[in-house]
């Protein structure tokens, strides 16, 4: 044969030589130039991008409130300033079964079982855009996306030049500045972003119980941020990218049922994020990412033991001072009145994590991602933990995704992670997804699914109670957990229809699919008088003070539900000036769990809203003249330890005026949210009324 | 009788060994078939696309009582065993594999880079052959003119145009400096070593164009300098002509680029005038007169550019192309 023949020299000097396989070659995608839209079609989930247009159309004046687009999602007000969002409902004052990542580092809070909304590190001007993906998706992203991920993008220091200051005035008395830099010394191109933001919460409400004394919410916020992005690109096969922040502030936390009842929360929270990429041959690239968080939260509720007594035992309503301090004196051996901690948002919690991966394409038709990732997270907090230790946690992980083109029509994916957190044996959760392009511009894709989520370090040892500072007794048990949990598993199937129509930008997905939750995790009565004081450090459990029955809540795999449903999205623009994203889900949940040890089961049909609809308008008039408006229904729902909520149509609208003055271009925008009628948002009190904002932006080129 | 098939996809070298072995064979026994038409032997550098792709594509395009088309995979080739009055090798291993053996037959080399193909013909003997019209290739890539035009075409307000050059590509930069210079524009290059920190040199070429042109160079070079290049053009909000439909979907904002089909197009326009010419010399070796566009609107959008429709944009560039 003539290659046996050809001199060696020749073989080295064809590889010196461009080829067709040079010109053929993939280009890596740039996600803020096609905003993965053209990538849709080869993916083996449901995808929603919020792109910068988007957020700007939508008004949002926080970052959460951006998901009420999301078909599927709900995104909700805990409080003013506490945000919660979940996918397919269950939402909780601290919902915890969606990742949320930041440029790939995951900001999950152990301590929180949740995620800070309002001290991310970034704001909405920070954020380019965030992909949605809507279903499970542990099988790429762990534990936490188990219902769904949020992968927000920020802005890196090439996107944007010169300097820019942005500042919002309005409603609940918000005053808002944010401001970036963007720069280069000598090779190190920088993105620095600075903001303060401070509003006075919701306003004035009404006790739930009597005498239904109003009162003012304390549910005001106020928080600086500072974040730096840095970029070094020695040469062209590598780049490292460089990513701190710090935030520091004070949020009013507290169920809005009793108004009186709000605590001041203080978060001191920093963050590090390194990564390093590099391409080391066409067909491999690698990437190796470090990251450290640590949040600080700080919610003193100090109240005199006495005052709770009267505030929480109808007995004690009109006692003397006296009488009470004998009871207390009686129930505790002899012990004063004195102040104890009703603040339960109070801990720190901190995150390191290294994760290795490498993508290998073999060629236009098979392509693998694979790596490796380690995980210590530490998590100390009197108030949940019952003891000042620092508790710790290791977890390692394997991933890798598959991605088969057997045929031009067809894509086949198999993605798995493989997740063993310390103390229990490791789970395997696999997806295998096939994209079918059945005819030009559409695709019909299906995947199912097995997912496992590890119970946060704070369910796994949570022992919440009230406890007295003289002598370390236990008062009274709130929430705890006495048995060893078992991850929550999630057997999902999802079938889906893409559509799109470049010639009117349209792109429309359908799906329908399947949830199977079981071990779900939920809050059940159980009997204190039972609890033995294990651990140890329980020096004593005295009677109940505040419950005759001695009741408390205990976490358990005791919740298992079933979710079916039908979403739709559509985002399209038909003509250059105007376009629209229309969102629909329609939510089945049936199941139930267990809330008092058998004696009582509870439906979770009501957890979830029916339907949801979202729709987002933009028009561009010319002269710099914008106008949007969103609209967003959801039928009724009852959130756990919310209030039954009636259903909501909410309306927002947004005037904007682009002008550019030499070398300063800006935009004054008028936003009106909520102006057709107010509704309310988790609880009582938490009410949404018509709330105007103002915002100036100036970007200095 | 037809007996060789060329547009098998994915098979088995074992099969693949056996059945061109089977239709040699078949073709030294049976001569007399193919005497009223002329044979034309495919050497593709591998047995998959786009080698299949252009080799069905061509066998569609020639009429079957004409032309006998015949394939075998570059690894299998022998010059001894060659029964055809004329050789195409498809992609760059099949052109050098040919080129080094010996050679009795009019060569087109196809699905080749430019300067790939004169690096493989530089000894004397191919030079000769060259000059006599007995070897000639139909490039991959377009001419700078053709890129050009699809810039101005998209975007009509561009004066300056800036040119990133990979350490594989510099040898282009007479005749982008000629092109540009026909059209008035003023041309920004810049000449990129792997060591070299890309920022540092896309920063100013991209601050001081009105759009970017990317040459095809080495895929570890185009693949690392592509999300500087992407990166640096949306900020700047200035078009990127990208060369293949790839990049288009990477974010370029244009390309124009040669694809299988469009390829097996020319080449069967070149055998037709062979067919009719008998004798002639072949062309010179040429880039492709056929070619695609493809545009991002997306991408267009986004740094404020509203596009041609694409029947307005492919009938002016074919209008500008035609001979």
């Amino acid at each position: 044969m003539s290659s046996l023949l050809s001199p060696l020299t020749a073989q080295a000097s064809i590889d010196e030589l461009i080829t067709e396989e040079d010109l053929f070659g993939g280009i890596p995608t740039v996600k803020s130039a096609t905003r993965l839209e053209q990538k849709l079609s080869e993916i083996p989930a449901a995808v929603t991008i919020i792109d910068r247009e988007m957020i700007e159309a939508s008004g949002a004046v926080n970052i959460a409130d951006l998901f009420k687009l999301v078909p599927g999602f709900q995104s909700y007000h805990v409080n003013a300033n506490k945000f919660g969002v979940v996918s397919h409902g269950m939402g909780e004052a601290h919902p915890g079964r969606l990742e949320v990542m930041i440029d790939g580092r995951s900001v999950y809070q152990p301590a929180l079982s949740s995620v800070d909304w309002s001290a991310l590190g970034v704001v909405l001007d920070d954020i380019k855009y965030i992909e949605v993906v809507r279903g499970p998706n542990v099988a790429t992203q762990g534990s936490n996306a188990f219902l769904g991920a949020i992968n927000i993008t920020t802005y890196a220091p090439l996107d944007q030049t010169g300097s820019a200051i942005r500042t919002t005035v309005g409603a609940l008395d918000t005053r808002e500045v944010a401001f970036r830099h963007n720069n280069n010394i000598g090779s190190f191109n920088y993105r620095l972003g600075l903001n303060y933001h401070k509003n006075e919460g919701t306003g004035i409400g009404q006790d739930v119980e009597p005498p239904f004394l109003p009162s003012q919410m304390e549910d005001g916020a106020e928080i600086s941020q500072l974040n730096l992005h840095g970029l070094y690109t020695p040469n062209l096969s590598d780049s490292f990218v460089i990513q701190l922040g710090v935030s520091d502030g004070t949020v009013g936390v507290g169920g809005s049922n009793h108004p009186a009842d709000f605590t001041p929360r203080d978060v001191k929270a920093n963050y590090q994020n390194l990564s390093w990429d590099r391409i080391i041959s066409p067909e491999q690239q690698l990437r190796v990412q470090a990251s450290h968080s640590r949040n600080e939260y700080d919610n003193e509720g100090l109240i005199l033991l006495s005052d709770l007594l009267r505030r929480e035992i109808d007995a004690f309503a009109g006692a003397p001072q006296s009488a009470i301090e004998a009871f207390i004196a009686g129930a505790t051996g002899g012990e004063s009145d004195q102040l104890v901690d009703e603040g339960m948002e109070t801990g720190v919690t901190e995150r390191y994590d290294v994760e290795v991966q490498l993508t290998q394409e073999w060629d236009s038709a098979l392509r693998l991602v694979a790596g490796v990732g380690l995980r210590h997270d530490r998590f100390s907090s009197m108030a949940n933990l019952g003891h000042d230790r620092t508790l710790s946690s290791n977890s390692q992980r394997l991933f890798g995704n598959l991605e088969w083109r057997f045929s031009p029509d067809w894509i086949a994916n198999a993605g798995a992670m493989l997740e063993h957190h310390q103390d229990t044996e490791a789970r395997f959760s696999p997806r295998l997804g096939l994209n079918w392009h059945v005819a030009e511009q559409q695709t019909v894709r299906a995947s199912i699914s097995r997912a496992y989520r590890a119970p946060s370090l704070m369910e796994q040892q949570l022992f919440a109670a009230l406890i007295l500072p003289s002598n370390g007794q236990v008062l009274d048990i709130n929430t705890y957990t006495p048995d060893e949990l078992d991850p929550e598993r999630v057997d999902a199937l999802e079938l889906g229809y893409l559509i799109e129509a470049p010639s009117i930008n349209s792109v429309f997905d359908l799906k329908a699919y399947v949830e199977e939750v079981s071990n779900g995790l939920a809050e059940q009565w159980t009997y204190t008088a039972a609890v033995s004081p294990d651990p140890s450090w329980v020096s004593t459990v005295i009677p109940d003070a505040t419950d005759p029955d001695q009741k408390a809540l205990q976490i358990a795999n005791n919740a298992t539900w079933r979710t079916k449903g039908l979403e739709a999205q559509w985002k399209l623009q038909p003509w250059s000036h105007t376009w629209f994203f229309l969102g629909y889900a329609y939510t089945d949940t049936q199941g139930q769990y267990d809330r008092r040890s058998g004696a009582e089961f509870k439906l979770l049909s009501e957890r979830t809203p029916t339907h949801g609809f979202s729709l987002l308008a933009s028009h561009s008039f010319g002269h710099g003249f914008e106008a949007s408006a969103g609209f967003y229904r959801q039928t009724s729902v009852k959130w756990h330890q919310g209030s039954d909520l009636k259903p909501y149509n909410r309306l927002d609208g947004r005037l904007a005026k682009n002008f550019k003055a030499g070398d300063v271009q800006g935009s004054l925008e008028f936003i009106l949210q909520s102006f057709n009628s107010p509704y309310t948002e988790f609880e009582v009190n938490n009410t949404v009324d018509t709330r105007g904002f103002v915002r100036l932006s100036l970007d200095f080129l | 009788m037809d007996c060789v098939m060329s547009t098998r996809s994915r098979g088995s070298p074992f099969f693949s060994t056996v059945w061109w072995q089977t239709a040699l064979l078949l073709l030294l026994l049976f001569p007399a078939s193919s005497w009223a038409r002329q044979s034309v032997l495919l050497v593709l550098s591998q047995d998959s696309q786009p080698y299949q792709a252009l080799a069905a594509a061509l066998v569609a395009q020639l009429p079957a009582r004409q032309w006998q088309v015949n394939s075998v995979l570059a690894e299998q080739y022998s010059p001894t065993s060659v029964q055809a009055d004329l050789i195409v090798t498809v992609g760059t291993l099949a052109a050098r594999d040919v080129l080094q053996g010996a050679l009795h037959w009019p060569v087109i080399s196809v699905l080749i880079p430019r300067q790939t193909f004169f690096a493989l013909c530089r000894q004397q003997h191919l030079v000769v052959r060259k000059e006599q019209g007995l070897l000639s290739a139909i490039y991959l890539e377009q001419p700078v003119d053709r890129q050009l035009q699809l810039a101005r075409l998209i975007d009509p307000s561009i004066e300056s145009m800036g040119v990133v050059l990979g350490p594989n590509s510099h040898d282009q930069q007479p005749a982008i400096n000629a092109a540009m210079a026909e059209l008035g524009w003023q041309s920004r290059l810049a000449r990129f070593e792997f060591n070299e920190n890309p920022i540092q040199i896309l920063e100013p070429l991209s601050d001081n164009s009105d759009a970017i042109l990317v040459v095809p160079d080495k895929a570890e070079f185009n693949r690392s300098i592509a999300k500087w290049l992407l990166l640096l053009s949306y900020r700047r909000n200035i078009p990127l002509i990208g060369f293949s439909s790839r990049y288009v979907d990477a974010g370029a904002t244009a390309a124009v680029f040669s694809t299988p089909a469009s390829i097996a197009k020319d080449t069967a326009a070149w055998l037709e005038r062979w067919f009719v010419q008998q004798g002639q010399p072949l062309p010179v070796p040429s880039y492709p007169h056929y070619f695609e566009i493809r545009t991002n609107p997306e991408a267009a959008r986004s740094i404020g550019l509203t596009l041609p429709g694409m029947d307005e944009l492919e009938a002016a560039m074919s209008r500008d192309s035609q001979p």
